[in-house]
Protein backbone atom coordinates (compact mmCIF):
# COMPACT_ATOMS: atom_id res chain seq x y z
CA UNK A 1 0.00 0.00 0.00
CA UNK A 2 1.25 3.82 -0.70
CA UNK A 3 2.25 5.20 2.37
CA UNK A 4 0.80 8.29 1.57
CA UNK A 5 -2.55 6.76 1.28
CA UNK A 6 -2.63 7.24 5.15
CA UNK A 7 -2.64 10.95 5.06
CA UNK A 8 -5.92 11.32 3.11
CA UNK A 9 -9.18 10.83 5.25
CA UNK A 10 -12.11 9.08 4.71
CA UNK A 11 -13.87 12.18 4.93
CA UNK A 12 -11.39 13.98 2.12
CA UNK A 13 -11.90 10.99 -0.40
CA UNK A 14 -15.22 11.36 0.37
CA UNK A 15 -14.83 15.10 -0.48
CA UNK A 16 -13.35 14.15 -3.72
CA UNK A 17 -16.04 11.56 -4.65
CA UNK A 18 -19.14 13.77 -4.15
CA UNK A 19 -17.40 16.35 -6.62
CA UNK A 20 -16.68 13.86 -8.85
CA UNK A 21 -19.93 12.32 -9.17
CA UNK A 22 -21.85 15.66 -9.57
CA UNK A 23 -19.56 16.61 -12.62
CA UNK A 24 -20.83 13.15 -14.26
CA UNK A 25 -23.28 14.13 -17.24
CA UNK A 26 -26.41 12.26 -16.59
CA UNK A 27 -26.25 12.86 -12.31
CA UNK A 28 -28.76 15.10 -11.57
CA UNK A 29 -26.81 15.27 -7.54
CA UNK A 30 -25.62 12.18 -5.07
CA UNK A 31 -28.33 11.68 -2.41
CA UNK A 32 -28.26 10.76 1.53
CA UNK A 33 -30.86 7.79 0.47
CA UNK A 34 -34.38 7.04 1.59
CA UNK A 35 -34.23 5.75 4.76
CA UNK A 36 -31.00 5.02 6.70
CA UNK A 37 -28.58 7.73 5.81
CA UNK A 38 -25.60 7.03 3.78
CA UNK A 39 -22.57 9.26 4.26
CA UNK A 40 -19.16 9.22 5.52
CA UNK A 41 -18.36 10.90 8.90
CA UNK A 42 -15.25 12.56 10.36
CA UNK A 43 -14.74 15.18 13.11
CA UNK A 44 -16.79 17.72 12.98
CA UNK A 45 -18.12 16.63 9.82
CA UNK A 46 -20.57 14.89 7.80
CA UNK A 47 -20.35 14.38 3.98
CA UNK A 48 -23.96 12.68 2.97
CA UNK A 49 -24.61 10.69 0.03
CA UNK A 50 -20.80 8.97 -0.09
CA UNK A 51 -19.76 6.42 2.51
CA UNK A 52 -16.31 5.47 2.14
CA UNK A 53 -14.54 3.16 4.78
CA UNK A 54 -11.53 1.53 4.91
CA UNK A 55 -10.21 -2.15 5.61
CA UNK A 56 -7.17 -3.85 4.89
CA UNK A 57 -5.39 -1.14 3.41
CA UNK A 58 -8.61 -1.19 0.24
CA UNK A 59 -11.25 1.38 0.09
CA UNK A 60 -15.01 0.03 0.07
CA UNK A 61 -16.98 2.91 -1.91
CA UNK A 62 -20.60 3.97 -1.44
CA UNK A 63 -22.18 6.32 -3.68
CA UNK A 64 -25.87 6.89 -3.54
CA UNK A 65 -27.32 8.82 -6.09
CA UNK A 66 -29.65 10.90 -8.39
CA UNK A 67 -30.05 10.58 -12.21
CA UNK A 68 -31.13 13.10 -14.52
CA UNK A 69 -34.23 11.14 -16.38
CA UNK A 70 -33.82 11.40 -20.28
CA UNK A 71 -35.00 9.02 -23.06
CA UNK A 72 -30.98 8.22 -23.62
CA UNK A 73 -30.54 7.07 -20.15
CA UNK A 74 -29.52 3.86 -19.13
CA UNK A 75 -28.41 3.68 -15.51
CA UNK A 76 -25.83 0.71 -16.02
CA UNK A 77 -24.26 2.93 -18.66
CA UNK A 78 -24.14 5.53 -15.84
CA UNK A 79 -23.38 3.72 -13.52
CA UNK A 80 -20.20 2.80 -15.20
CA UNK A 81 -19.46 6.31 -15.75
CA UNK A 82 -19.73 7.27 -12.05
CA UNK A 83 -17.80 4.30 -11.33
CA UNK A 84 -14.69 5.58 -13.49
CA UNK A 85 -14.89 9.22 -11.82
CA UNK A 86 -14.55 8.01 -8.78
CA UNK A 87 -11.93 5.50 -9.52
CA UNK A 88 -9.79 8.63 -11.15
CA UNK A 89 -10.81 11.17 -8.10
CA UNK A 90 -9.13 8.05 -5.51
CA UNK A 91 -6.53 7.67 -7.86
CA UNK A 92 -5.74 11.50 -8.50
CA UNK A 93 -5.72 11.88 -4.11
CA UNK A 94 -3.33 9.05 -3.87
CA UNK A 95 -5.95 7.75 -1.30
CA UNK A 96 -4.75 4.25 -1.94
CA UNK A 97 -6.44 1.08 -3.71
CA UNK A 98 -10.39 0.64 -4.63
CA UNK A 99 -11.39 -2.75 -3.99
CA UNK A 100 -15.64 -2.00 -4.09
CA UNK A 101 -17.26 0.83 -5.53
CA UNK A 102 -21.45 0.23 -5.00
CA UNK A 103 -23.53 2.71 -6.79
CA UNK A 104 -26.78 3.28 -5.50
CA UNK A 105 -29.61 4.89 -8.38
CA UNK A 106 -32.36 6.77 -5.40
CA UNK A 107 -34.63 8.26 -8.13
CA UNK A 108 -34.73 9.71 -11.41
CA UNK A 109 -34.95 13.53 -11.65
CA UNK A 110 -36.72 15.01 -14.28
CA UNK A 111 -34.81 18.31 -15.70
CA UNK A 112 -36.14 21.61 -14.68
CA UNK A 113 -38.96 19.60 -12.51
CA UNK A 114 -39.25 18.49 -8.80
CA UNK A 115 -37.48 14.50 -8.06
CA UNK A 116 -39.45 11.52 -8.28
CA UNK B 1 -20.51 5.70 16.63
CA UNK B 2 -17.93 2.92 15.98
CA UNK B 3 -18.29 -1.21 16.88
CA UNK B 4 -15.39 -0.36 19.64
CA UNK B 5 -17.30 2.63 21.39
CA UNK B 6 -20.68 0.39 20.79
CA UNK B 7 -19.29 -2.54 22.74
CA UNK B 8 -17.17 -0.22 25.39
CA UNK B 9 -20.80 1.53 26.08
CA UNK B 10 -22.85 -1.77 26.17
CA UNK B 11 -20.15 -2.96 28.44
CA UNK B 12 -20.50 0.10 30.93
CA UNK B 13 -23.85 -0.06 30.45
CA UNK B 14 -24.12 -4.00 31.82
CA UNK B 15 -21.75 -3.06 34.44
CA UNK B 16 -24.03 0.14 35.53
CA UNK B 17 -26.97 -2.57 35.51
CA UNK B 18 -25.56 -5.14 37.54
CA UNK B 19 -24.20 -2.53 40.08
CA UNK B 20 -27.21 -0.62 40.33
CA UNK B 21 -29.41 -4.33 40.75
CA UNK B 22 -26.86 -5.56 43.50
CA UNK B 23 -27.08 -2.23 45.13
CA UNK B 24 -30.91 -2.55 45.31
CA UNK B 25 -31.47 -6.52 46.35
CA UNK B 26 -29.23 -5.75 49.36
CA UNK B 27 -30.66 -2.65 50.56
CA UNK B 28 -34.02 -3.84 50.65
CA UNK B 29 -33.04 -6.99 51.70
CA UNK B 30 -34.35 -9.82 48.84
CA UNK B 31 -30.53 -11.25 48.81
CA UNK B 32 -27.61 -11.41 51.22
CA UNK B 33 -24.53 -9.74 50.11
CA UNK B 34 -22.26 -13.10 49.94
CA UNK B 35 -25.23 -14.63 47.76
CA UNK B 36 -24.24 -11.71 45.47
CA UNK B 37 -20.89 -10.53 45.48
CA UNK B 38 -18.33 -13.40 43.73
CA UNK B 39 -15.39 -12.43 46.02
CA UNK B 40 -14.76 -10.51 49.24
CA UNK B 41 -13.76 -7.26 48.37
CA UNK B 42 -17.26 -6.89 46.25
CA UNK B 43 -18.86 -8.11 49.91
CA UNK B 44 -17.48 -5.26 51.61
CA UNK B 45 -19.05 -2.70 49.16
CA UNK B 46 -22.65 -4.30 49.44
CA UNK B 47 -22.38 -5.10 53.19
CA UNK B 48 -23.04 -0.67 54.10
CA UNK B 49 -26.31 -1.09 52.13
CA UNK B 50 -27.81 -4.09 54.72
CA UNK B 51 -27.21 -1.56 57.67
CA UNK B 52 -28.87 2.01 56.35
CA UNK B 53 -31.21 4.33 58.17
CA UNK B 54 -35.20 4.37 56.77
CA UNK B 55 -34.02 7.46 55.01
CA UNK B 56 -31.40 6.92 52.75
CA UNK B 57 -32.30 3.00 52.45
CA UNK B 58 -35.39 5.18 50.81
CA UNK B 59 -33.11 7.04 48.66
CA UNK B 60 -30.83 4.05 48.23
CA UNK B 61 -33.75 2.53 46.45
CA UNK B 62 -34.99 4.94 44.88
CA UNK B 63 -31.67 5.65 42.91
CA UNK B 64 -31.09 2.60 41.86
CA UNK B 65 -34.37 1.94 40.41
CA UNK B 66 -33.82 5.10 38.39
CA UNK B 67 -30.34 3.89 37.26
CA UNK B 68 -31.68 0.66 36.30
CA UNK B 69 -34.00 2.24 34.20
CA UNK B 70 -32.40 4.05 32.33
CA UNK B 71 -29.54 1.35 31.93
CA UNK B 72 -32.48 -0.27 30.35
CA UNK B 73 -32.84 2.61 28.42
CA UNK B 74 -29.64 2.77 27.36
CA UNK B 75 -29.23 -1.20 26.42
CA UNK B 76 -32.40 -1.07 24.49
CA UNK B 77 -31.31 2.17 22.13
CA UNK B 78 -28.10 0.47 21.57
CA UNK B 79 -28.85 -3.14 20.87
CA UNK B 80 -32.22 -2.28 18.21
CA UNK B 81 -31.74 -2.90 14.84
CA UNK B 82 -30.45 0.55 12.91
CA UNK B 83 -32.72 2.35 10.43
CA UNK B 84 -34.06 -0.09 7.71
CA UNK B 85 -32.74 -0.08 3.85
CA UNK B 86 -34.75 0.72 1.62
CA UNK B 87 -35.62 -2.60 -0.48
CA UNK B 88 -33.78 -2.55 -4.09
CA UNK B 89 -33.40 -4.02 -7.29
CA UNK B 90 -30.24 -5.72 -8.31
CA UNK B 91 -29.27 -4.12 -11.97
CA UNK B 92 -25.71 -5.12 -11.82
CA UNK B 93 -23.49 -7.49 -9.97
CA UNK B 94 -19.81 -7.27 -10.75
CA UNK B 95 -16.20 -7.59 -9.24
CA UNK B 96 -16.59 -4.27 -8.30
CA UNK B 97 -19.78 -4.14 -6.29
CA UNK B 98 -23.34 -4.06 -7.47
CA UNK B 99 -25.24 -1.38 -8.60
CA UNK B 100 -29.01 -1.00 -7.75
CA UNK B 101 -31.57 1.19 -8.03
CA UNK B 102 -34.43 1.94 -5.20
CA UNK B 103 -37.64 -0.04 -6.00
CA UNK B 104 -39.76 3.34 -5.30
CA UNK B 105 -37.30 4.85 -7.65
CA UNK B 106 -38.08 2.17 -10.12
CA UNK B 107 -42.19 3.01 -9.14
CA UNK B 108 -42.00 6.27 -9.38
CA UNK B 109 -40.40 5.38 -13.11
CA UNK B 110 -43.17 3.28 -13.86
CA UNK B 111 -45.83 6.00 -12.67
CA UNK B 112 -43.68 8.23 -15.06
CA UNK B 113 -44.08 6.62 -17.75
CA UNK B 114 -47.80 5.70 -17.32
CA UNK B 115 -48.88 9.10 -16.56
CA UNK B 116 -47.12 9.98 -20.50
CA UNK B 117 -50.03 7.57 -21.94
CA UNK B 118 -53.22 9.57 -23.86
CA UNK B 119 -56.10 8.64 -21.72
CA UNK B 120 -54.31 7.78 -18.46
CA UNK B 121 -55.77 10.27 -15.92
CA UNK B 122 -53.75 8.60 -12.47
CA UNK B 123 -51.82 5.66 -12.04
CA UNK B 124 -50.33 3.88 -9.10
CA UNK B 125 -47.74 1.45 -9.84
CA UNK B 126 -46.29 -1.26 -7.73
CA UNK B 127 -42.69 -3.55 -8.36
CA UNK B 128 -41.65 -6.50 -7.81
CA UNK B 129 -38.56 -8.58 -8.70
CA UNK B 130 -38.44 -12.20 -9.30
CA UNK B 131 -35.85 -14.35 -10.75
CA UNK B 132 -37.76 -14.26 -14.47
CA UNK B 133 -37.45 -10.48 -13.79
CA UNK B 134 -39.34 -7.55 -13.12
CA UNK B 135 -42.77 -7.37 -12.41
CA UNK B 136 -45.05 -4.19 -12.70
CA UNK B 137 -48.34 -4.02 -11.56
CA UNK B 138 -50.42 -0.70 -12.71
CA UNK B 139 -53.45 0.50 -10.98
CA UNK B 140 -54.70 3.36 -13.31
CA UNK B 141 -57.74 5.50 -13.95
CA UNK B 142 -58.44 5.84 -17.54
CA UNK B 143 -60.62 8.72 -19.54
CA UNK B 144 -63.50 7.29 -20.03
CA UNK B 145 -63.79 8.73 -23.69
CA UNK B 146 -60.70 6.31 -24.12
CA UNK B 147 -60.83 2.68 -25.31
CA UNK B 148 -59.65 0.91 -21.93
CA UNK B 149 -58.04 -2.22 -23.97
CA UNK B 150 -56.11 0.45 -26.31
CA UNK B 151 -54.98 1.96 -23.26
CA UNK B 152 -54.11 -0.90 -21.19
CA UNK B 153 -52.37 -2.12 -24.33
CA UNK B 154 -50.06 0.84 -25.28
CA UNK B 155 -49.17 1.39 -21.55
CA UNK B 156 -48.17 -2.16 -21.23
CA UNK B 157 -45.66 -2.30 -24.37
CA UNK B 158 -44.48 1.71 -23.37
CA UNK B 159 -43.80 0.40 -19.34
CA UNK B 160 -41.70 -2.94 -20.81
CA UNK B 161 -40.06 -0.70 -23.29
CA UNK B 162 -38.95 2.01 -21.00
CA UNK B 163 -37.66 -0.30 -17.74
CA UNK B 164 -35.99 -2.29 -19.87
CA UNK B 165 -33.91 0.77 -21.65
CA UNK B 166 -33.80 2.84 -18.20
CA UNK B 167 -32.55 -0.46 -15.99
CA UNK B 168 -31.19 -2.79 -18.50
CA UNK B 169 -33.51 -5.77 -16.90
CA UNK B 170 -36.29 -7.82 -18.69
CA UNK B 171 -39.42 -7.02 -17.40
CA UNK B 172 -41.38 -10.32 -16.87
CA UNK B 173 -45.07 -8.99 -16.60
CA UNK B 174 -46.95 -5.44 -16.23
CA UNK B 175 -50.39 -6.39 -15.21
CA UNK B 176 -52.62 -3.59 -15.36
CA UNK B 177 -55.87 -3.20 -13.21
CA UNK B 178 -57.56 -0.10 -14.80
CA UNK B 179 -60.82 1.63 -14.17
CA UNK B 180 -62.70 4.83 -15.56
CA UNK B 181 -63.46 6.19 -11.80
CA UNK B 182 -60.60 7.74 -9.84
CA UNK B 183 -58.49 5.79 -7.73
CA UNK B 184 -59.53 4.63 -4.32
CA UNK B 185 -58.57 2.07 -1.72
CA UNK B 186 -61.21 0.11 -2.72
CA UNK B 187 -59.92 -2.38 -4.99
CA UNK B 188 -63.58 -3.89 -5.93
CA UNK B 189 -64.10 -0.81 -7.95
CA UNK B 190 -61.51 -1.85 -10.86
CA UNK B 191 -61.76 -3.49 -13.75
CA UNK B 192 -58.91 -5.82 -15.11
CA UNK B 193 -57.70 -5.84 -18.46
CA UNK B 194 -54.52 -7.78 -19.38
Amino acid sequence: MDSDALHVSEVGIARAIVAAVRSVPGVADVSPGRFAEAATYGPGERVRGVAVSRSAGALDIEVHLCALHADSLVLPELAARVRSAVRQSVEALGAGAVRRIDVAFEDLRVEGGMSG
Amino acid sequence: MNVFNRLLLILLDLLLLVTAGAVLLTTLGVTQPKQLAPTPWFVDRLVPFTQLDPTTRGWTVGVSIVLLLLGLLLLFFELRPGPRQAPRIMLKQDGLGRVTMARDGVRELADREAGQVAGVMEVRSHVEEDAAGLRILCRLSVDPTRSVPEVTQELQERLKAAVEHHLGRPVAEVRVDAQVAPLVSDRRAGRRAR
